[in-house]
């Protein structure tokens, strides 16, 4: 995946994360509001309740002064200031309950029933103050008892039925809040799956980072060692072997010269010096190898070209550079593209039998591009790599190449030759 | 520096060493001494060959070298001619390699490069060890 591509999901995770959130505090926000509304609800229901009982105990106050006044003929001054009160009473909580539920017909038919009641003690009142007590006793049985008890029943009826409501609203209430507690129980629990979902994804990539550091550090290791270990080979093989038996050949010319052989022994040290000269000129060809003073001097195309005349002289091979680079490369990337040219021109020099080779060497907007190609006997490069083989060290190309960051590719057919083809990133990867 | 012995006028060598040029100076520098070099091998497998069918008193044997190395025919031939003292004369100044020498009964490990000297003298004692005359070093 390109990092473009992991920013964006990350993005989208971020995006459903924060979604997520704003759900969960939406629900809340409605479910406050809900809860709300459903409290004024009951509120008011438990208001008109009340508001209906309250009417219900004034009326029974009013009626029993009623009776009182009916039974003396006439109320006192205290009594009078009583009924006055409670008239007033009445007359507010009847506007308070008719303005909590305007639309309620319960309390329209509470309303009339109390002007009509009211009406009627009003008649018996004027009839007992006129002193016309027949006529008040019988509106007060006609009239003003059934009118009591139709609004006394009323009232009953109506704060029993508020009363329910109140109940039925808050039972609604409570399972409101209860499928908010649910409801936002489960999206954080979603919403902390989520998080630690994408924690835990953060740990994977971190843990591969990690694996693929420390592979890397045991390749770059592993190739390193193998790089000594060739050097130590090959200074066994070479310098060490030839300056020990340089050595035995100056005692043997030491022994002719004791021995008064001078001419002998003269010849012998005339032969050690010549034998010397060669091992200092085969250490510094390893120490050309190891380091090409000329790579750093004169960069990449310079040293190339050293190379390739060299193996010209050396195999026969008509060997040949085409260069187009326009200025130095970085130091890194010259001596990658060097040593894979190196190796692979020995390579075209030790196996490929080849009459011809050609380095070509050329740039991209991103990278450099190094080809070898020969006309050789060529090689199955399938086979090579079935059989776990390495006859001609290309996995060696391949690591150091890809190392750097570059991609490496071998083209070969039996009969065929063979075509190398290195391509580094002009900008190499730090080691 | 010439070699003699009890066990006649000098020490028979079988020299063992894959790099030709400096076996070639080796046999030179021995004759020179008065050492006979009675045969010469490329690898440990023709050591352990050529000590069975010659009448060599010392093996003088390279420790690197390809088929068999030094240390696995200094193995074989403690195995199979115990008496024939081996002297190891290798590249590597390692003192793992000597310990290693030694388990494989090797008479001597000798670097490479040293003079002509100790080496002579290392091979003189040998070969009177294996008469039962002098001691190891």
């Amino acid at each position: 995946m390109t990092r473009s591509g992991t920013r964006r999901r990350g993005r989208a995770k971020g995006s459903s994360l924060w979604t997520l959130a704003a759900a969960l505090v939406a629900i809340a926000m409605a479910s406050f509001a809900g809860a709300n509304r459903v409290g004024g609800e009951v509120g008011r229901l438990e208001r008109a309740e009340r508001l209906s009982y309250l009417l219900e105990a004034r009326a029974y106050e009013q009626a029993a002064l009623d009776s009182r006044a009916t039974s003396s003929g006439a109320l006192d001054e205290a009594m009078a200031r009583r009924a006055a009160d409670i008239r007033q009473e009445l007359t507010a909580a009847l506007a308070e309950l008719a303005a909590l539920h305007p639309d309620d017909p319960a309390v329209r038919r509470v309303r009339a029933a109390a002007v009509d009641w009211q009406a009627t003690l009003d008649t018996k009142l004027a009839l007992l103050a006129a002193g016309d007590l027949v006529a008040a006793n019988r509106v007060d049985r006609a009239q003003v008892d059934p009118g009591f008890e139709r609004l006394a029943a009323l009232l009953r009826t109506t704060a029993a039925d508020y009363s329910r409501a109140a109940s039925a609203a808050q039972g609604r209430s409570k399972a409101g809040a209860l499928a908010v507690v649910v409801a936002a129980t489960l999206l954080s629990l979603v919403l902390l799956w989520r998080v630690e979902r994408a924690r835990s994804r953060q740990r994977s990539v971190e843990e591969k980072a990690r694996t693929d550091r420390s592979r890397l550090v045991n390749k770059i290791l592993s190739v390193t060692e193998r790089q000594r270990s060739g050097m130590a080979a090959e200074l066994h093989d070479g310098p060490i072997q030839g300056l020990t038996r340089l050595g035995l050949s100056l005692e043997r010319g030491q022994l002719r010269l004791r021995r008064g052989q001078l001419e002998e022994g003269s010849q012998l040290l005339s032969d050690a010096q010549a034998g010397l000269a060669a091992e200092v000129q085969s250490l510094r060809r390893i120490m050309a190898t190891l380091r090409p003073p000329v790579l750093e001097e004169r960069g990449l195309v310079s040293a190339l070209c050293d190379y390739v005349d060299m193996v010209r002289q050396q195999s026969g091979i008509s060997c040949t550079l085409a260069a187009k680079l326009p200025e130095r490369l970085p130091e890194d990337t010259e001596i990658v593209l060097y040593r894979v040219a190196q190796e692979a021109l020995t390579n075209v020099a030790r196996h490929a039998r080849a009459s011809r080779a050609r380095v070509e060497l050329s740039e991209t907007a991103e990278a450099v591009v190094l080809e070898v190609h020969d006309d050789g006997i060529g090689f199955d490069p399938a086979a090579e790599q079935l059989g776990g083989l390495d006859h001609f060290g290309l996995a060696g190309m391949r690591e150091r190449v890809e190392l750097a960051g570059g991609t490496w590719t071998v083209w070969s057919r039996p009969g065929s030759g063979t075509v190398l083809t290195a391509s580094l990133p002009k900008a190499l990867v730090a080691a | 520096m010439t070699a003699t012995g009890p066990a006649g006028p000098a020490p028979r060598v079988l020299l063992v060493d894959d790099n030709h040029g400096f076996r070639h100076e080796l046999r030179l520098l021995l004759e020179d001494c008065g050492i006979e070099v009675v045969a010469e091998g490329e690898n440990g497998q023709e050591a352990v060959e050529l000590a069975t069918r010659t009448d060599a008193d010392v093996v003088l044997m390279d420790l690197r070298m390809p088929v068999m190395d030094g240390l696995q025919a200094a193995r074989a031939l403690r195995d199979q001619v115990p008496s024939l003292p081996v002297i190891i004369l290798s590249a590597y100044e390692d003192p793992a390699l000597k310990s290693e020498a030694d388990a494989a009964n090797a008479y001597a490990y000798l670097v490479k490069g040293c003079s002509a000297l100790p080496l002579l003298d290392t091979i003189e004692r040998a070969w009177a060890s294996r008469s039962g005359g002098a001691s190891r070093n």
